[in-house]
């Protein structure tokens, strides 16, 4: 007969009633396995090390820069209009307010004598009739019609026809986007002013960003966690002991589960020591409450920089937040996949290798693509956490070439996340299934 | 009672066990074969590590794979191959097999110094298994495999690395069990099974061979086995087992053919040829060849 005889357990099948209790006492054994590895330990602080250097270094090349304009807007506010620059002007004389002067007057037009105080309400705003006037921005003037007709240009001449139809209905909506973030005046705010980017690159942006920094650490030590627990019985012979116990091939499961909380642990250590570490480094305190669609933030697009228009309204805090759970779902992604190999392969190394190969691959894929303007298969392989990675310095905007509907980051996460879930599911219910070796 | 019925096992293309039929009670049951004759695919089978092809394995009636948790609950086993994490202490070990097998903290500890006594570890209880030589491992093993008080134990070469005073406690632990338990053990080490098994299953080419007590086996060479000069010619119908010294003189031990209970020359042997009693390692030999 062959391997799917009618002599293996059916679904459901030898399923006791079992106490929670044992099933507790397990999984706190097994999280015991992993937490007891120092390796685990001396990984995180390593890159709680480096996280903070990387913060130290960029709080010594902008920090003072940056305190000084948080420090103004958590006194004046973060809405850039006339009465904001004048309550600029009326600060004690220094370089920094000078810039920073400048900068808002870049924006708003024209730099407010200091001295003209007292045409102000309380709100700040001009004393002028009708309200105050609202100058025009690259987020204000933003015509998404037109620049979706760009998008679907570029998209024919690269001979990526199947895309014009959805970018060009992405860009309608990314053009409401933008007139209601004009509306709202979210282009007129602060954020960090001349330094937004950096300061938005610093947490955001890139491998040198550092919650990219951070999902790639998480990444490691996930998988080092499920790999480790679910090839501790290989490594050490003691499988058919384990497998035979009452707990049995359920413990496959068992040790998941603890993987995966390790992982996710390990993720909240990361994100809460280093981000306290860089706040605590460089004082973003006065404009988290400050909107990311900011003037002075912009993403690339074919023909320089454009507006940050996101999909939801953002400040700051906000933003800081939406990045830190989608990244948690990214890593729980990883670790997933990382905790499905384990269970298939037999070998430990041919899993990291596997999981290195499944990482690398892809990115390369998808680097290859963006370069050669292979869009439609760069979105193909979009799903693979590798995309989200590479974009996570503009998830939740429009993200150019990047994407072909809103919130595309976020789906890619999801569908990975069903994509691991399912993977999981069929190596464990085969497991169960199959001769042990 | 533990029955096997009708299972065939095929491994990589091999069939390793073929139509075997098998019961179990109370006892102490001996799997006999050479290596490689299928006793750990049969144990690994009892373990539910593996899944019969066909056929079925039953306890008290039911079928082990479907009764799953029910069953394993019930079961002690010693792998072949006992793995154990090195770092961890006997009794941490034990501590988490017993999470596995799901007794409780207090139960666990009860009985992990139950049974480290019992296997002469209670002293070492506490250094780390990297220390422990080969039979001390094997111990622990021992200890393992009886932490959920099991009803069926099954072992697979027990007896590996186990010095002869350890191999005594080892026996003594299984008479104990004997009378409450089912106890199946697997070995090539015929002395092992001498004294303890109430019956021997033997194995060849993936069927039983022979499933008797080992009193029935031995009776069946009885007044057949002779010792003989070393220059008696092994003709036809004669059979080499082995070289005994006796008083400082090397004899062979032989296997005769011819009807029990005749002389030496009437068996066509030398005059100063002379019987003596069978042994299980005799009808060993003789079952599997050299």
């Amino acid at each position: 007969m062959g391997r799917h005889s009618a002599c293996r357990p059916r679904r459901g099948e030898g399923r006791a009633v079992r106490p929670d209790r044992v099933m507790r006492a397990v999984f706190a054994a097994e999280l015991g396995k992993v937490l007891r590895a120092p390796a685990i330990w001396g990984f995180l602080a390593a890159c709680l090390c480096l996280n903070a250097a990387c913060s130290a270094i960029a709080a010594r090349d902008h920090g003072a820069a940056v305190d000084y304009v948080s420090h103004v807007a958590a006194e004046s506010g973060t809405s850039m209009d006339a009465g904001f620059l004048r309550r600029i002007g009326r600060l004690p004389e220094s370089p920094a307010r000078d810039d920073l002067l400048a900068q808002v007057g870049s924006v708003i037009g024209g730099v407010v004598d200091a001295t003209s105080a007292g045409n102000e309400d309380a709100s700040g705003a001009s004393a002028s009739a009708g309200g105050p006037a609202r100058p025009s921005t690259a987020m204000s003037a933003y015509d998404g019609e037109a620049v979706g007709e760009r998008y679907a240009a570029l998209l024919h001449e690269f001979r990526q026809d199947a895309l014009v139809a959805p970018m060009r209905a992405k860009y309608r909506l990314v053009g409401d986007r933008a007139a209601h973030l004009a509306r709202e005046r979210a282009d007129l705010d602060l954020y960090a002013a001349g330094l937004t980017m950096t300061v938005h690159d610093d947490l955001f942006g890139g491998v040198d960003g550092l919650l990219s920094r951070i999902v790639l650490e998480s990444w490691a030590f996930g998988a080092f966690a499920a790999l480790h627990l679910l090839g501790c019985e290989r490594r050490h012979r003691t499988a058919p002991l384990v497998d035979a116990s009452l707990v049995g091939r359920r413990l496959t499961a068992i040790k998941i589960a603890a993987a995966t909380l390790v992982a996710l642990g390990g993720f909240t250590l990361l994100t809460a020591g280093s981000l306290a570490a860089h706040l605590a480094m460089t004082d973003l305190s006065g404009i988290l409450g400050s909107s990311v669609s900011s003037a002075f933030n912009a993403i690339a697009s074919p023909w320089g920089s454009q507006p940050f228009i996101t999909w939801a309204d953002f400040t700051l805090g906000g933003y800081l937040a939406a990045q830190v759970t989608l990244s948690l779902a990214l890593v729980l992604v990883v670790a997933l996949a990382a905790c499905a190999l384990g269970v298939l392969c037999p070998d430990a190394y041919a899993a990291v290798g596997l999981l290195a190969v499944g990482g690398l691959v892809p990115y390369a894929a998808l680097t290859v693509c963006e370069d050669r303007h292979w869009w439609i298969a760069y979105q193909l392989l979009s799903a693979h956490p590798a995309y989200a990675l590479a974009n996570q310095s503009q998830w939740f905007t429009d993200m150019s070439y990047d994407a072909v509907v809103p919130w595309q980051e976020t789906w890619s996460v999801a569908v990975g996340l069903a994509v691991a879930v399912v993977a999981l599911t069929v190596a464990v219910r085969r497991r169960g299934r199959i001769d042990l070796p | 009672m533990l029955t096997v019925e009708h299972v065939t096992k095929t491994l990589s293309g091999r069939t390793i066990l073929r139509d075997v039929n098998l019961t179990f009670d109370r006892g102490v049951y001996g799997l006999l074969a050479p290596n490689g004759a299928g006793k750990t695919t049969l144990i690994r089978l009892l373990a539910t590590l593996l899944f019969p092809d066909s056929g079925t394995i039953r306890l008290d009636g039911e079928d082990i794979t479907a009764m799953g948790e029910r069953y394993r609950a019930r079961l002690g086993y010693l792998p072949q191959d006992f793995g154990y994490y090195p770092g961890y202490t006997p009794r941490r070990f034990l501590r988490y097999l017993a999470a596995l097998q799901g007794l409780t903290r207090t139960r666990a500890d009860e009985r992990i110094d139950t049974l480290l006594d019992m296997v002469g570890l209670a002293d070492v209880a506490d250094r780390r298994l990297r220390t422990f030589s080969g039979g001390m491992i094997q111990r622990v093993g021992i200890a393992q495999a009886l932490i959920n008080d099991p009803d069926l134990l099954v072992l697979d070469e027990p007896t590996v690395g186990l010095d002869p005073r350890e191999r005594v406690r080892f026996r003594n632990i299984i008479h104990e069990l004997a009378s409450t338990c089912i106890v199946i053990l697997s070995t090539h080490i015929v002395s092992d099974l001498e004294t303890i098994a109430d019956r021997i299953v033997m194995l060849r080419d993936g069927t039983v061979l022979r499933d008797d007590t080992p009193a029935a086996i031995r009776a069946e060479l009885d007044g057949r086995i002779w010792q003989v000069p070393v220059s008696t010619p092994l003709d036809a119908g004669r059979t080499l087992l082995g070289e005994v010294q006796v008083g400082g003189e090397t004899r062979l031990r032989i296997h005769c053919a011819a009807r029990p209970g005749l002389a030496p020359s009437d068996a066509g042997l030398p005059p100063d040829a002379v019987p003596v009693p069978p042994s299980l390692e005799d009808a060993f030999l003789l079952a599997y060849g050299d």
